[in-house]
């Protein structure tokens, strides 16, 4: 049975976005791809409304673009983390680490009251 | 970056996006087919899980700066289209447009150089032009304003100033002396204006009799070669302190600025300038002066007396050429708002036959809002195409009317002003003309049905009344404008039939003076010494002024028969030669600058007079104050209609009563005169006026009438039965103006030659002389009555064109709007006489155009009535006329339809074809 999937937090997918580029640079396809992957199918977002996101960190200057030759031999837009968009993933990364640990905390204490 | 190069990147980043979502979907297709999927099933999947790749592509879209021009561009591409299919009526409005724009774009530009712009002086709107009875704060003898400090109350500097008579300078650069026109000023002038001399001094510092002269930039220029060594030069025979800066121009024309006491008084054309002090408003100075005991003038032709007591400078300035030019701008932009109709009825026409594409908008989920834009912007890019060509129109025109109007301030085309005007003119002929054809055009919903062609009745009611509406309209505009126009031209073309009075064929006019005598600038300074007066300049006061006349009155005399002898001389000299058929002497020939002065500061006050010995009888008339010689007014051409001419006798005697006169300040004209019809008429009505004596308010002054002469039109624009009386010239005195009626054909050149070489044969060192032909006076000062007849015919002719069109136009397609009515009703059984009967009520609806439009050009003509000239505001040839000139189109228009009303094929009608 298929993995019951995950409505994703808002503003997260661009963390993710840049989180999955951050090693090598990827094109579209894979980058969705990826998302999947890493996330084991609970995270999906509709394939078409990545670009816009992609298009938007570009604008923003966190992502730069090219066109090489895939692994298919077609052409395909890659997309890589450019230095300020090192910087954002790290910052996005430690406040999203710093709210996860006070949610966690929150749900912990919430629990332990209960039981 | 270019226009073409962003283009093509908004090209190129539209197929980049492109082929990464693409490429996308193929990855998707690839991966479900190597999953064992069949190709199709894979694309099926892929585009499924991608979802809408428009909808992708226009979030990508959103992300993009600008994403509103993008849209723009989409919808101006869509509105291109929609106006190529409709050719004819898109260069249809575009010309209208063009031309409603051009005119007014051509007049402003003049308009506001000439009115609208400031004066070029600082602060201008302070400085303000005192008329009324001046003599009575300023003493003209001792130059002085009799309460000063009152004064300071109101203005924190005052000038008097008076056009001088242009003297004879020697300058470096030309060989015989130069004529320059010069104003005599008070020390202030030029701080009441608020401009300083870019090298020297102004007058403030110097006595108010020094012989000293402030030059314009242009005379600096062109007779001084910009030599920094004029401050301190001598110029005439006054030492030069000052060279206004490049650009002061005031009054316009002027070149040489002296002292006002420095000069004698012969000048009568005096004018008051002040700089109110800041915050003070018109009425309160005009009420501070008016305390101050200055009263409104007479007209008498006194000093200054002109005019409201208080008027802004530049009102005062500009008032003539202003009104009219307001009055051809209010045309032009009746024009537009004739133009704008035209379109709007245009664009309602064709917003109905684009009905059917409105609806399939509405039908896919267009917003009215959306729709209404979309015709808007249709309309802004014709209306921007049309401004375009109006503005490229009106070049031309500007150059056409810098060419007729003389001085007219060319305003260039593309000024910021003329610019913003355009622009604005374009949002609100864009509004005016499309949108109501918009809100008509899209207004209906889905219930209207997508297949049906049948109108809803209502509905089309609603369209029709609109449309008659605005046919009506258009034609009320078109009437009232054609009758306010045509009522301009009828009077423009009276003023144009007033008989000149005089015959300028063939005959050439000069004015020459001799300079004073080395006696009599001796004996001035000899008395001038021995009364510790400075040695050149005014009497400080009457008494003095009369004590000097008392004293070199033997040198007057002399004068006086030096003159008369130059005259003489000259005349024969002229007489002689064989191109000449006739000499005479004149004070004030007809059309030139002299006279134009002269009919205005020289008058006469006249009665009758009960005999040689009697009192005066009757009213008082200011009457025109003229010279003339035996010959004189045989070469003018202006007959004698009772008594006779003057005779050498009488000018023998008017010369001994003004050589008796010469020790006072009276001057006496001697024992005869001339007067015209128009003064016998009002004199003595009905009775014969030889033989009868005038008064000129003096037992002194009393005159025989010898003759009466015919009416004469002495300066443009003037009645001709303006009062003249006529005295005996013996060329003795300064307004000495030769007229000359040469052999038809004779060579003007040759003749200006032969004269300026006679005059500068008497070595008097005299300027050369200005030989100008009275023909092209006259046609000069008929110019601006002949363009105005030019251009208001031009505005009139237009109209009509305009308006007939319109008429025809909103008719045809009043009547087309009805022809499937027409047909339905055919198909019920209607007669053509029954629908002939239809139509014409129709039509007959539209009269109300006409009461309308009456009222329209009653309401354009009545502010405009001081400008009309023997024509009365109700004119009935002209409101006949237009009327008639409408009536034509509308017949022409109905004909047609008429005709075809019983050829209509109801069941093609109703197939909508």
């Amino acid at each position: 049975m298929a993995p019951s999937r995950s409505e994703l937090p808002q503003g997260t997918l661009d963390l993710l976005i840049l989180t999955t580029v951050s090693d090598n640079p990827r094109h579209g396809y894979a980058i969705a791809q990826r998302l999947r992957q890493i996330s084991s199918d609970v995270i999906q977002v509709r394939q078409g409304s990545l670009y816009p996101a992609l298009h938007r960190l570009e604008r923003r200057g966190l992502l730069a673009q090219e066109w090489r030759t895939s692994e298919t031999g077609r052409e395909a837009k890659y997309y890589r983390l450019t230095t300020k968009g090192r910087a954002q993933l790290e910052s996005d990364r430690s406040d999203w680490r710093r709210l996860a640990r006070a949610i966690g905390l929150i749900l912990r204490s919430a629990g332990e009251e209960t039981s | 970056m270019t226009a073409w190069r962003r283009l093509w990147r908004r090209r190129s980043r539209e197929a980049d996006l492109d082929a990464e979502l693409r490429e996308h979907i193929t990855r998707l297709a690839d991966d479900y087919e190597q999953s064992g999927l069949s190709v199709d099933e894979a694309r099926r999947r892929a585009r499924l899980d991608f979802g809408p790749l428009d909808l992708a592509k226009d979030e990508c879209r959103d992300t993009r700066p600008l994403r509103w021009l993008d849209e723009c561009l989409r919808s101006v591409k869509f509105a291109a289209r929609a106006l190529r299919r409709t050719p004819g009526m898109a260069l249809t409005i575009v010309a209208l447009m063009s031309f409603g724009i051009a005119g007014i774009a051509a007049l402003f530009g003049p308009l506001y150089s000439l009115v609208l712009s400031p004066l070029r002086l600082p602060q201008s709107d302070q400085l303000v032009r005192v008329g009324g009875q001046i003599q009575q704060v300023f003493n003209v003898y001792t130059n002085t304003f009799n309460e000063r400090e009152r004064f300071q109350s109101v203005f924190s500097h005052i000038t008097v100033y008076a056009p001088a008579a242009g003297g004879s300078w020697r300058t470096p650069a030309s060989s015989r002396p130069i004529t320059v026109a010069g104003l005599a000023v008070t020390s202030e002038f030029f701080e009441t204006l608020g401009v300083t001399p870019r090298l020297g001094r102004s007058f403030a510092d110097e006595p108010t009799n020094a012989p000293v002269v402030v030059v314009s930039d242009r005379l600096w220029r062109t007779q001084f070669d910009r030599s920094p060594d004029i401050v301190g030069a001598t110029f005439g025979s006054r030492t030069v302190i000052g060279v206004m800066p490049e650009g002061f121009d005031f009054p316009h024309g002027v070149d040489a600025w002296f002292p006002l006491g420095s000069t004698p008084l012969s000048s009568l054309d005096m004018e008051l300038v002040g700089r109110m002090r800041p915050g003070l408003s018109l009425s309160q100075a005009a009420a501070d002066l008016e305390s101050m005991g200055l009263r409104p003038g007479l007209g008498a032709g006194l000093p200054g007396d002109r005019g409201p007591v208080v008027q802004s400078l530049q009102t005062y300035l500009r008032g003539d050429t202003a009104e009219t030019l307001w009055a051809l701008w209010a045309v032009s932009g009746a024009f537009l708002l004739l133009a704008c109709v035209g379109v709007a009825n245009l664009l309602l026409a064709q917003g109905v036959r684009r009905r059917p594409e409105v609806r399939v908008h509405i039908a896919l989920g267009s917003s009215r809002w959306r729709l209404v834009r979309q015709f808007l912007l249709e309309t802004l890019m014709l209306v921007v195409v049309g401004a375009a060509g109006g503005l490229w129109l009106s070049m031309f025109a500007g150059q056409w009317l810098a060419g007729q109007f003389a001085d007219l301030p060319a305003g260039q085309p593309f000024m910021p002003a003329t610019i913003a005007l355009v622009v604005g003119l374009i949002a609100v002929v864009t509004l005016i003309s499309g949108l109501a054809p918009a809100l008509h055009a899209t207004r209906g919903t889905l219930s209207g049905s997508l297949v049906s062609p049948v109108e809803n009745s209502a509905r089309s009611r609603r369209i029709l009344s609109l449309r008659e509406g605005l046919a009506a309209l258009q034609l009320a505009l078109a009437l009232g404008l054609v009758i306010g126009t045509g009522l301009l031209v009828r009077s423009v073309d009276a003023r144009m039939d007033v008989p000149l009075g005089f015959s300028p064929d063939d005959v050439v006019t000069f004015h020459t003076t001799l300079p004073n005598s080395p006696d009599l600038r001796a004996a001035v300074a000899d008395f001038r010494r021995q009364n510790g007066l400075s040695s050149d300049g005014a009497a400080q006061s009457r008494e003095v002024y009369a004590a000097q006349r008392r004293a070199t009155a033997a040198q007057i005399r002399a004068e006086y028969a030096r003159n008369r002898l130059f005259a003489r001389e000259l005349t024969e000299r002229l007489a002689a030669l064989p191109d000449v058929t006739l000499v005479g002497v004149v004070s004030d020939p007809p059309f030139t600058s002299v006279a134009a002065i002269g009919a205005r500061a020289y008058y006469h006050r006249v009665s009758g007079q009960s005999g040689p010995q009697g009192t005066p009888v009757g009213e008082t008339i200011n009457a025109g104050n003229a010279f003339v010689s035996p010959n004189g007014l045989d070469v003018l051409g202006i007959p004698v209609l009772a008594g006779r001419s003057f005779s050498e006798e009488d000018v023998t005697n008017a010369f001994a009563a003004r050589t008796a006169s010469a020790a006072t300040m009276e001057v006496f004209r001697g024992p005869v005169a001339i007067i015209n019809e128009g003064l016998a008429r009002r004199l003595w009505p009905g009775a014969d006026a030889v033989g009868k004596y005038i008064n000129g308010g003096d037992p002194a002054r009393t005159h025989l009438v010898v003759g009466v002469i015919s009416d004469y039109q002495w300066i443009p624009e003037v009645r001709a039965d303006r009062p003249v009386v006529f005295f005996p010239h013996g060329g003795d005195n300064n307004f000495a103006s030769f007229v000359i009626k040469l052999r038809p054909g004779a060579s003007v050149e040759s003749f200006s030659a032969e004269a300026d070489q006679i005059v500068n044969s008497f070595q008097y060192d005299m300027p050369r002389i200005a030989v100008q032909q009275l023909e092209t006076l006259v046609t000069a000062g008929q110019h601006d009555l002949r363009l105005a007849l030019k251009l208001l015919g031009w505005f009139a002719a237009l109209g009509t064109v305009v308006a007939s069109l319109g008429a025809y136009t909103a008719i045809t397609l009043l009547t087309a709007a009805r022809t499937r009515e027409l047909g339905i009703r055919i198909a019920l059984g209607a007669s053509p006489v029954a629908i002939r009967r239809l139509l014409l009520s129709d039509v007959a609806r539209l009269f109300v155009a006409f009461p309308v439009g009456w009222a329209l050009g009653w309401t354009l003509a009545k502010p405009l009535s001081h400008l009309l000239f023997e024509v009365p505001v109700i004119d009935p040839v002209t409101y006949a006329a237009s009327s008639g000139a409408l009536l034509t189109a509308i017949a022409a228009a109905i004909l047609g339809p008429i005709l075809r009303a019983s050829a209509i094929n109801p069941a093609s009608v109703l197939r909508g074809e």
